[in-house]
């Protein structure tokens, strides 16, 4: 339920103020009320008196907006906030003061590059599966992200129910990323990845680090950083994959099932590759019996290494601070960056 | 002077008519918003929707009778952004942009002209050339370099003040020292000049 299309509106009162009036001043059926929301900015919440189960935690919450890492560092050491969050693993060592505690959590989410299956030179699989080929994760993972960040072993996630622990797809083998290159006839034609700003933590960081991997194979990334992606030109681009529900699929279906827009915009086109892979996708989230699902994604994810429309790099890893005397735990199988502020999650000790 | 007065606004009106214009070509010139607002693609039915719902189906004229008619009525419209209305934005704001602001103007007259007037009299005392240097060095720095500065002494190693906010007088401290500082060098310098 903490997805957002799931969440439940009153229609009454949406046909009453309207779409964007609903929007700044919400009315939900949650454990807290939204006093005041100013979009970018901040949102205050007080507990709901009349709410159907166990009354809020929390009197009142107020959420502010605070774009630069520096500054939540900042507002936390110097005690203007009880709690921080998405501060990368590199900022620790700043928060290494009394007073202030902090907790790392990886989420159930991949930072993901999707490749276009629909311009050369990545319209071939070989260029494609040479990509993941010559990714080393867990450089990256070691040099970017301290070691603390995931290293993925295939499109799943340990929290779901379906997870297969005996897979393991990501290889990192130059040699044959060489010989599949040399194979398709590649000989260093542009590769283009195109990135919108710094939206990703670390996003910019790791596509310099991939582009000088990969010249080791001999592919020639080039990245731009650009306002609007050029879906006619780019043969890459950055993305994310969270896990939205407890389930293969509460990933997967989201990202790249045949109404994303990856394979709205032809990005994306796995039957071309291997004509099993829709009637395969259909009984890995269709399917009655958990078993043969299982088996269907399993499978899934076998040709997923042929057709290689995706490159997983990892599973990020953030901190949250907050000052002593408030303790929770990460909620398991919800989406990344929910707070757990119900009754019974969150353990807040007065202030000094 | 009644001739001056009604020449002068005259020409205000027909100014603030061509920055109207202006605006409203320049926003429909570079793209639809939807682009922005939806990177990943829209497909052409939830495009022709929108389009019809904010007007941009219409022709330009009649999209810009409807501007002009609605701003006329202080209905500035609402961010296609964050949904919020365009004036409550602007309306929320103004106090605290004008108070900071004005503060640090007064506190840059305050310090700055009787710098500026001590560097004058005392033009080749050593005291005034090494006052010039670090003028130069408040009058070039951003206001953002300052400001993390500030925020990384006053804030992170000293605790001293609270660096996010506007809740009490001592969350104005901050902005108002950083806004002023170029404005004291600048002032220090243009009275200093011979």
């Amino acid at each position: 339920m903490s997805a957002r299309a799931m969440g439940i509106a009153s229609k009454e009162y949406h046909e009453e103020v309207g779409f964007d009036e609903a929007s700044i001043n919400p009315v939900g059926t949650g454990p807290y009320r939204a006093v005041s929301f100013t979009p970018d900015e901040r949102i205050e919440l007080e507990r709901f008196e009349d709410y159907w189960g166990a009354p809020a935690e929390l009197d009142r919450v107020e959420m502010v907006h605070v774009p630069e890492v520096a500054s939540r560092v900042t507002g936390i050491v110097n005690g203007e906030f009880d709690l921080a969050t998405n501060i990368p693993p590199d900022q620790a060592s700043a928060l290494d003061v009394e007073g202030v505690e902090t907790m790392g959590v990886t989420w159930p989410m991949f930072h993901v590059y999707v490749i276009a299956m629909n311009t050369a030179p990545t319209d071939d699989p070989r260029v494609r599966r040479a990509m993941r080929l010559c990714t080393d994760r867990e450089a990256l993972v070691e040099g970017l992200w301290d070691g603390k960040a995931g290293v993925p072993t295939a499109h799943q996630f340990p929290e779901h129910p379906l997870y297969d622990a005996s897979l393991n797809f990501i290889e990192h083998d130059p040699e044959q990323a060489r010989a599949l290159l040399e194979e398709a006839g590649y000989e260093g034609e542009e590769i283009i990845a195109q990135f919108p700003g710094s939206y990703y933590l670390y996003g910019d960081l790791a596509a310099q680090v991939v582009q000088q991997q990969w010249q080791d194979c001999g592919l020639n990334l080039k990245i731009e950083e650009v306002d609007n992606l050029d879906y006619e030109r780019l043969n890459m681009r950055g993305w994310s994959n969270p896990m939205y529900y407890p389930d293969p699929m509460g990933a997967m279906d989201t990202h790249w099932s045949e109404k994303s827009w990856t394979a709205q915009r032809e990005l994306w086109t796995p039957n071309d590759v291997n004509p099993e892979w829709q009637a395969t996708y259909e009984r890995a989230r269709f399917s009655t019996d958990p078993a043969e699902r299982q088996a269907a994604y399993r499978e899934l994810l076998e040709m997923s290494e042929e057709i290689s429309g995706w490159l997983l790099l990892y599973k990020p890893h953030e901190l949250y601070a907050m000052r002593e005397g408030i303790s929770f735990d990460i909620p398991v199988a919800h989406r990344p960056y929910v707070l757990p502020l119900r009754a019974g999650e969150i353990e807040v000790a007065p202030a000094d | 002077m009644l001739r001056f007065l009604a020449i002068r606004l005259a020409r205000a009106a027909i100014t603030m008519f061509l920055v109207l214009v202006i605006a409203f070509l320049t926003v429909r010139l570079s793209g639809t918003p939807f682009q922005q607002m939806y990177p990943e693609g829209l497909t052409p039915q939830l495009q022709a929707a929108l389009e019809a719902k904010y007007g941009l189906d219409q022709p330009l004229l009649t999209q810009f009778r409807v501007y002009i008619g609605q701003l006329a009525q202080g209905d500035f419209g609402r961010s296609l952004h964050s949904g919020e209305k365009v004036l409550d934005i602007y309306l929320a704001r103004m106090p605290y942009t004008l108070a900071i602001g004005g503060m640090a103007l007064v506190i840059a007259i305050a310090v700055g002209l009787p710098l500026g007037a001590v560097a004058a009299l005392w033009r080749r005392s050593p005291a005034t050339r090494l006052g010039m240097g670090a003028a130069f060095l408040g009058y070039a720095m951003p206001h953002f370099v300052i400001a993390i500065g500030l925020i990384l002494l006053f804030g992170y190693h000293w605790k001293a003040l609270p660096t996010v906010g506007l809740d009490t007088w001592r969350h104005y401290v901050l902005p108002v020292v950083t806004l002023s500082i170029p404005m004291i060098a600048g002032l220090r310098a243009s009275c200093a000049r011979p």
